[in-house]
């Protein structure tokens, strides 16, 4: 499926993430000291919604990203997140201040459910009369911002990031959870490594704690009721809801190499595969050196937690190198994928190790699998 | 390089259920748009769409069982996804499904949707003074059958359709709106040209005909007010075309090895030769200007399929109706077509059947292979004074007969995703 004969080598010259606990290197960082940012939470859209476990993501700034003051205007939370999360990866790949290479970018999102502007439905329910069409749905819409179907439709998580940073190549919106968040990665990383482009940003955002998809997400018992739970101790189970974006500047060697730009790391392999019997695919883990960081992600119960152990260690990893993503920094869905291979490409980066494993399971069926490598031991 | 043929095609539409009805619609050059049924869409500005009827969703559900057929029957969508899945997979291998000829390990999943169905109607009896009663909402949420409540995932069909084909080298759900249907086709081809997976399935389904899809777009004044022209309402390239009209269905088409396809006897209906994917990154609903979006588009379809202009005979136009798509597509098609373009039949299917937004493209290639098959060119009903700015021929009124070899499939988005696919006639035997 990658690494075949014929392609490019693909590597990672950017990452940017937003999440619980801020941008990528402070992510990093708190959860390499065990520091969770999962909390009570109680949903501010309505009233008496049971208690779940989450990881809300702390405010964030667009005006040092993007110099377009109306567009964030068009923006739901989702969207928001994405146009923080690729500002972020863009810069740090050296591509913010460097229009004419941007351009070219391939752009692939993966996106969750949405939150459907709740408090704008609602207001439109307060407009009296019977039923929910006819002359009381005109009066209700009425009152609702009229950029609101911005905000609703999938696809402006990339319309977005495409209109604000001024990527022109070809692309592809996916949804709605953590296997169409690998499908994104997949597919770009074929368009770089088939020679289609030069370079590709990647990845996804997903803001879970809106009602609309807590609520599904809970009605599917996949929500832990509490922090503790959330760590699939004393038969806890789920996990934390997140909202979240990342995303990776994925890139060939060759065109890396032309513009002086560092490889955060090599993306040796990306798997997104929709059924799974064994907890973890084969991959081509097994020859190099063993991995010194394996994130994993989207374990709903202790059982699947240990296959995740085994799985590690299988791959010849140590103990020691299993992090846990979620009950630290919550399950992203859509962006979870993203949001690991952010984290690992900045672990590498920092000479942390020589290879990283990403491992994100899909509620509904299926996983994706990541293989990154330090750039020096490829180059 | 591996060829990719189309072996199989399954459409819903609101001008026929199943592929033939859906030729005669196209042959009878007949319009699916009249006054909303589904919902009571009095008091909006626009109460015209282009809605399936005819459809037996018991019939279509048949071995379906339980909360995921409670589902299926609450999202139209899905429903369409499904039915026109059983239609393509059954063209294609008849009976028995892919499972004689084709590992699922090699089988993939490439499918396009929209926007989720929000039941406002489920919420609705929690909510109080503007506010959601949240402890009875989690209470009738825990009651509900599966997910056939409150917000159904626009992926349901997908699953659905995944399980009907046995599909487990990829399962990609595409959400790019306009453009999804002609991405998630073009995706599929990329699959089974670079051997990623030898059958895909690949197409799109969508319905936004319900309260919040129509009366979003009611807000973005994107939408034909035009509701006492019922059927005609729906007039692209037409000088007083003032919106587009949304319509509902699905088409899913089989992609399949072409070598693998006439090994195993497959009737091949026509062959993806290219596709292009290119991004405005202007504005969100406004075209850039100069084209270069589109243009690039066309462009990479053609060059990926190793054509010229002169070599294709038609073009399936996005042709929405609204009053900056038709005049920018018609300058897009000009600049990759110069001179040739006097001579190129253009047209719209979205004047039959709406605008089906992420199963558009889907259906549009549907349309195509009518065309490559009959070679008759679908027509683009009810223009009746051309506008100006939109000086191609656009086949008006009634389907053309012509010669035709190779075409082209345009869909562009809101949010600035343009798609673009080129098929070709079935390839002859060696």
């Amino acid at each position: 499926m990658s690494g075949r004969a014929g392609r490019r080598q693909v590597v990672v010259t950017g990452a940017g993430l937003h999440g619980a606990h801020g941008d990528g290197p402070a992510t990093l960082e708190a959860i390499r000291a065990g520091r969770s940012a999962v909390v009570p939470f109680r949903t501010p859209e309505a009233d008496g919604f049971p208690e779940v476990a989450a990881a809300p993501a702390p405010a964030w700034r667009l005006d040092d990203l993007i110099a377009d003051r109306k567009l964030p205007k068009y923006a739901s939370r989702a969207a928001s997140l994405a146009l923080v999360a690729a500002g972020r990866a863009l810069r740090d790949a050296g591509l913010l201040a460097d229009a004419p290479r941007r351009e070219e970018l391939a752009l692939y999102v993966a996106t969750g459910l949405i939150g459907f502007e709740l408090d704008q439905v609602t207001q439109a329910m307060t407009v009296s009369g019977a039923g929910l069409g006819g002359d009381r749905l005109a009066r209700g819409l009425s009152l609702c911002h009229p950029l609101m179907p911005f905000r609703m439709l999938l696809n402006m998580p990339l319309g977005l990031v495409s209109i604000a940073y001024g990527l022109r190549g070809e692309n592809a919106v996916y949804y709605p959870g953590p296997l169409q968040g690998g499908v994104a990665l997949r597919a770009a990383f074929d368009a770089v490594a088939a020679g289609r482009c030069a370079r590709a940003l990647a990845g996804g955002s997903a803001h879970g704690l809106a009602l609309m998809p807590l609520a599904t997400a809970w009605r599917a018992g996949r929500l832990a009721a509490s922090p503790e739970a959330a760590w699939h101790r004393d038969g806890g189970r789920g996990f934390a809801a997140a909202d979240a974006a990342g995303f990776v500047v994925l890139e060939s060697a060759e065109s890396a190499r032309a513009r002086g730009a560092r490889p955060l790391a090599v993306l040796d392999e990306v798997r997104a595969d929709p059924a799974v019997e064994d907890a973890w695919p084969g991959t081509s883990a097994g020859s190099g050196p063993p991995p010194g960081l394996v994130v994993v992600s989207g374990a709903l119960d202790a059982a699947e937690d240990e296959h995740d152990r085994e799985g590690a260690a299988r791959a010849g990893a140590p103990e020691k190198a299993l992090l846990r993503l979620d009950p630290l920094a919550g399950h992203a869905g859509a962006a979870a994928p993203a949001t690991a291979a952010a984290l690992a490409a900045h672990f590498l980066s920092a000479a942390g190790s020589a290879r990283a494993l990403v491992r994100v399971r899909d509620p509904d069926g299926g996983a994706v699998t990541l293989l990154l490598s330090r750039a020096e031991v490829r180059a | 390089m591996r060829r990719v043929a189309v072996t199989g095609v399954g459409v819903v539409s609101p001008i026929g259920v199943g592929v033939p009805a859906f030729h005669a619609g196209l042959r009878e050059a007949r319009s699916g748009v009249g006054p909303i049924r589904s919902f009571d869409a009095t008091g909006l500005a626009t109460r015209i769409a282009a809605e399936v009827t005819g459809l037996d969703a018991e019939t279509a559900l048949q071995g379906v069982g339980g909360a995921r057929k409670a589902a299926l029957l609450r999202d139209r969508k899905s429903l369409f996804g499904v039915v026109a899945a059983r239609e393509a997979l059954a063209s294609a291998f008849g009976d028995a499904g892919p499972a004689p000829w084709h590992r699922p390990e090699r089988i993939g999943l490439s499918v396009a949707t929209g926007l989720e169905i929000f039941h406002l109607q489920d919420l609705e009896p929690h909510v109080t003074a503007g506010r959601i009663d949240g402890a009875a909402l989690a209470a009738a949420v825990a009651a509900a059958p599966g997910e056939a409540y409150l917000q159904i995932p626009s992926d349901l069909g997908a699953r659905e359709i995944a399980r009907l084909a046995g599909a487990r080298a990829f399962y990609a759900v595409n959400v790019s709106a306009c453009a999804a249907g002609s991405q998630a086709i073009g995706a599929g081809w990329h699959a089974v040209r670079d051997g990623l997976a030898d059958v895909v399935v690949a197409g799109g389904y969508d319905s936004m005909v319900n309260p919040l899809g129509v009366g979003g777009f009611c807000l973005l004044e994107a939408l034909s007010r035009a509701n006492e022209l019922g059927p005609a309402a729906s007039r692209p390239f037409d000088a007083a075309r003032d919106g587009f009209v949304l319509g509902e269905g699905a088409a899913i088409v089989v992609l399949e090895e072409l070598g693998a396809a006439r090994a195993r006897g497959a009737t091949v209906l026509g062959e993806v030769l290219g596709y292009g994917s290119t991004l405005d990154a202007f504005r969100v609903s406004d075209p850039v200007p100069g084209e270069a979006g589109a243009v690039a588009a066309i462009q990479q379809a053609l060059a990926a399929a190793g054509l010229g202009p002169r070599d294709i005979d038609y073009v399936n136009a996005h042709g929405t109706g609204t009053r900056k798509n038709d005049p920018a597509e018609t300058r897009a098609i000009r600049r990759v077509f110069g001179p040739a373009a006097d001579a190129l039949p253009v047209s719209s299917t979205k004047s039959q059947i709406g605008h089906l937004i992420g199963a558009a493209g889907a259906v549009e290639l549907a349309a195509c292979l009518f065309a490559l098959g009959e070679q008759l060119l679908p027509a683009t009903i009810n223009l009746a004074t051309r506008d100006p700015e939109c000086d191609l021929d656009y086949v008006p009124r009634v389907p053309r007969r012509a010669a035709v070899r190779r075409v082209l499939s345009n869909s562009f988005g809101f949010g600035g995703q343009n798609a673009v696919l080129v098929l070709g006639a079935p390839p002859e035997e060696a």
